[in-house]
């Protein structure tokens, strides 16, 4: 039956990659073990998208080691450069890459007879690889003939029908509607751990980033600035730039007023409100920021005659969208903050211009550096 | 896995860049160094630096071509873009009927060659002898029709040179979609103000672009002034290096300063280009020529079609009946109407004497072989460099693209000049053959073939190259079986138009042929030279027909070219 590849792992030093004078890649450290899924997660520009093609083998990077199961396949240092087809490195790209003058057989098939495999060979592997993508039916069509998600699924065949040491994804769901682009994240997740794929996927959707990871690298201007587990960055991120990219759509700039027993109290910028947090400070110097998730906010209507307790902002309503599971409000609080709501509970009689109230617990605000120290 | 070598991976830019190099740049520099000495360089005499030649440019002689230059090239540039404007005007955006023969129409007179065009308007409107004139005559009409005039070389550059702003204007009139035209009205613009707001503007680039490219080939053209201006002795710059490099005796180094300056007014108007059209490529406003609204005209429909006819009877109907009269006739001397269309002054005997005439066989056969090969070695080689420049990141790439272009501002007699001058002294013995004809060809023609190429190149996502190497195919692999089968049509489509234009082409080959050399487009002009009429229309009757019958078979391909 489907035969699990031998997984490789990747691990890169010291990565640097310069276009001319403008540097897209700032010495990144990168190591993802056999069978696992890395994401890397940035805004565009960020250096994602050349780190991988540096993997794949598509850029030289200027410095740096890029090692595949332990052998390198670029040292900057001993000249060592293995040319991309020589790599054995899958990848499903953003546009596609079908060929558009080829049948989805001859697609899949490509990589196999690249590898000069005997016929009855590259038959057998390329039917199999299509009823597991489920495309057995459009075996013969003509490849553009196909819808998006039909022709992502090629690409996915193609790529692992050759069994590469490594498979790259470069945001392969960012081009089909948002329905699609749930469905074949699921299966994408699920082949991969089903083949035990040592996988790199870029994307700039943090709830996509989320799901499939098993480790999350967030980068920016081209440098990694946290890489954990989903959960850990979720819960722990290290500076409110990573916050930011996993969700936390309310960052208040700040300065701590006292620490004390029952926590440290933090005065919000231009404003004399104080919220109170469990979590330390950071040390050093520099900007510190309060970062609370929009669903760890209560809300709940405003009345003045009852009693309000501390770490509540009062403001009003200025927008609200029902999206379903949860109810989205936007409020604009007297002390001058937008501030971006979930509420999961049955929707609040609270239309816009209403008086509202919007209590987080210390626990939930988290006190982070711009950037985090290391 | 070792690294390919830096001697490996330069040499092929190299090579492409030396034979850039002496395809371009070194006829360019023999000329411009040739406009500085006393005599010929490399011709056995010696020679010294002078500014002498220059006193040339202010010869009466060269003055007043330079003004009839510019008089001619703004008269014919103005005409042909108000009648291409106003057709593709009506074959994009109008209810006008047939309107698949408009589009046709505007594109026709670009498959006719401006030589013989020149030559069927010479036999109907030169002198009073000339068709129209005593047809005119018969009628009793006070005026007589002169092409031998400015006004006769601007009517000719003017009608023959629709086709660019046709197609430019066409073009950009079907990437509107009616989207930004819907939001004009939506936003509260009538039809005649969103025409002016919103279409004018972003098609003004085309129009102005199709206006420099008339411009320039209007500055360039020796086919009209020879045949229409020779008789009266009305000359453009162009014929004038003509004459200084054909005269006995001959003054090359007088007729290289004369060419300098031909190619410095080429030289401003493609930097009046540049300048003009900075910063307003609205290319990008939209991907597919989408849903487009047509506008009804009404009762005008009949005017606009009327308008069409015309435009069709005049460029094509009219001159080719000239030339079959022309051709067949028995007698060149006719006295009225009547005996114009008298039946029994026909004879067919010349016409035939014409298709066995050893130098019109010879002539067929050399621009046959010469067309060929051009376009043979022309589309690999251009291939190449649109590959190089567009997919690579190979040093020395934009250097490559900005020589590709370079002949664009270089008029071909300046060139044929060059060619002549960079291989006459040559240890390789191309002097006297068809060679070096083709070696004039392939530079003239690699501006429009290397852009031909580089749009389908481009066409290619570079995501589909890449993944065939992920896939563990090498370089060449990648190129075999994943990009050429891509590319298929964009480069027969170039090699076609390479054929065309080779077969076409008069000012290239000046000077570089010899008795047994010539071309049939030089026989039609070097005919003209030796007077018998019947002979010269026969001949472009052939050459048109030829043209024509090429053209149509592989008009399929040659579309995505246009």
């Amino acid at each position: 039956m489907v035969r699990v590849i031998d997984a490789m792992s990747i691990r890169i030093k010291g990565l640097k990659k310069k276009f001319g004078s403008f540097v897209a890649v700032h010495g990144v450290d990168i190591e993802v073990p056999e069978g696992k899924m890395l994401v890397l997660l940035g805004p565009s520009g960020c250096g994602k998208t050349t780190t991988m093609r540096c993997i794949a083998g598509l850029e030289a990077p200027t410095e740096g080691i890029i090692e595949l199961g332990g052998q390198p396949v670029f040292d900057s240092q001993r000249r060592i450069n293995v040319p991309v087809n020589h790599r054995n490195v899958g990848m499903v790209f953003q546009s596609y890459a079908i060929w558009p003058h080829m049948t989805v057989t001859e697609n899949v098939a490509f990589p196999l007879k690249m590898q000069k495999l005997p016929t009855a060979e590259v038959e057998e592997r390329v039917a199999e690889i299509l009823r597991i993508v489920g495309l057995e039916q459009f075996r013969d069509r003509g490849a553009t003939s196909l819808s998006g998600g039909q022709m992502q699924r090629v690409a996915l065949a193609r790529s692992l029908v050759m069994r590469p040491a490594v498979l790259l994804f470069d945001e392969p769901l960012s081009n089909l509607d948002a329905r699609l682009r749930d469905h074949l994240r699921v299966e994408l997740r699920e082949l991969q751990t089903r083949f035990n794929i040592t996988s790199v996927f870029v994307t700039h959707d943090q709830s996509e980033a989320l799901s499939l990871a098993d480790q999350i690298a967030v980068m920016n201007t081209g440098r990694v600035l946290q890489a954990d587990d989903p959960v850990t960055i979720y819960q722990n991120p290290h500076s409110s730039v990573v916050a930011d990219f996993i969700g936390y759509r309310n960052i208040f700039p700040g300065a701590v007023r006292q620490g004390g027993d029952d926590g440290i109290l933090f005065a919000l910028d231009e404003s004399s409100f104080e919220l109170t947090s469990v979590h330390p400070p950071p040390p050093g110097e520099g900007g510190i920021f309060a970062c609370v998730r929009p669903e760890d906010f209560e809300i709940e209507a405003h009345r003045p005659d009852q009693p309000v307790k501390p770490n509540t902002f009062i403001g009003e309503v200025t927008s609200a969208s029902f999206m379903g599971s949860y109810t989205q409000y936007r409020v604009r609080s007297t002390t001058g903050q937008v501030i971006d709501v979930f509420h999961n509970r049955a929707p609040l009689d609270l239309p816009p211009g209403s008086p509202a109230r919007l209590h987080v617990a210390p626990k939930s605000v988290l006190l982070l550096p711009m950037r985090s120290a290391s | 896995m070792r690294r390919a070598t830096v001697a490996e991976r330069s040499a092929v830019p190299v090579l492409v860049l030396v034979t850039l190099f002496v395809l371009v740049v070194v006829p360019i520099l023999m000329v411009v160094y040739t406009a500085f000495r006393d005599a010929v360089p490399f011709s056995g005499s010696e020679s010294n630096f002078t500014l002498s030649n220059f006193g040339a440019l202010f010869e009466e002689k060269t003055v007043s071509a330079a003004i009839n230059t510019v008089i001619v090239t703004i008269g014919g540039t103005l005409m042909a873009t108000a009648i291409g404007c106003i057709l593709a005007w009506l074959a994009a955006r109008t209810d006008i009927p047939f309107k698949p023969l408009v589009h046709v129409v505007g594109i026709l007179p670009l498959f006719i060659s401006m030589l013989a065009a020149t030559v069927t308007w010479a036999l109907l409107g030169a002198g009073n002898s000339a068709y129209l004139n005593i047809i005119l005559a018969d009628l009793g009409a006070p005026f007589r029709i002169e092409m031998r005039s400015l006004a006769g070389f601007i009517f000719v550059e003017g009608l023959y040179h629709v086709p660019y702003p046709f197609l430019l204007v066409y073009a950009a009139l079907s990437l509107i979609t009616s989207d930004i035209e819907e939001a004009a009205a939506v936003h509260g613009a009538n039809q005649f103000q969103t025409t002016m707001k919103i279409i004018f503007p972003v098609v003004l680039p085309a129009i102005l672009g199709s206006m420099i490219l008339n411009a320039v080939m209007m500055v360039e053209n020796i086919a009209v002034p020879q045949i229409l201006g020779g008789p009266v002795g009305l000359e453009t710059l162009s014929i004038r290096v003509y004459y200084l490099m054909n005269r006995i005796p001959s003054s090359p180094t007088q007729a290289s300063a004369v060419a300098l300056l031909l190619a410095a007014i080429v030289f401003a108007l493609i930097y009046a280009q540049n300048f003009v059209l900075k910063g307003r490529d609205y290319r990008t406003i939209s991907g597919k020529g989408a849903q487009q609204k047509v506008m009804s005209l009404g009762n005008w429909r009949y005017v606009a079609a009327g308008f069409v006819v015309l435009y069709f009877t005049v460029a094509i109907v009219l001159p080719m009946l000239a030339l079959l009269l022309g051709a067949l006739r028995a007698n060149a001397y006719i006295a009225n109407t009547a005996a114009m269309f008298d039946v029994a002054q026909l004879s067919s005997d010349r016409l035939l004497s014409i298709t066995s005439d050893s130098e019109v066989i010879n002539g067929l056969k050399n621009s046959l072989v010469v067309a060929f090969v051009t376009c043979v070695f022309g589309t690999g080689f251009f291939f190449i460099l649109a590959y190089i420049v567009h997919r690579t990141r190979i040093p020395g790439r934009k250097v490559i693209e900005y020589i590709a272009m370079m002949p664009l501002a270089i008029p071909a007699t300046l060139l044929a000049m060059g060619v002549l001058w960079a291989w006459i002294g040559s240890p390789i013995p191309v002097y006297g053959t068809i060679y070096i004809i083709i070696l004039s060809f392939l530079p003239r023609f690699m501006p429009q073939a290397f852009r031909a190429l580089s749009s389908s190149v481009m066409q290619v996502h570079e995501d589909l190259e890449n993944a065939a190497l992920l896939c563990g195919a090498t370089r060449a692999q990648t190129v075999w079986k994943v990009f050429l089968p891509l590319v298929r049509g964009g480069v027969v489509s170039a090699a076609f138009l390479l054929f065309v234009l080779s077969l076409r082409e008069v000012g290239g080959a000046l000077f570089l042929y010899t008795t047994n050399t010539r071309v049939l487009s030089i026989v039609v002009f070097e005919s003209y030279e030796n007077g018998s009429w019947d002979f010269v229309a026969g001949v472009s009757l052939l050459y048109t027909v030829l043209l024509g019958g090429i053209t149509l078979l592989g008009l399929k391909w040659l579309r995505p070219s246009l």
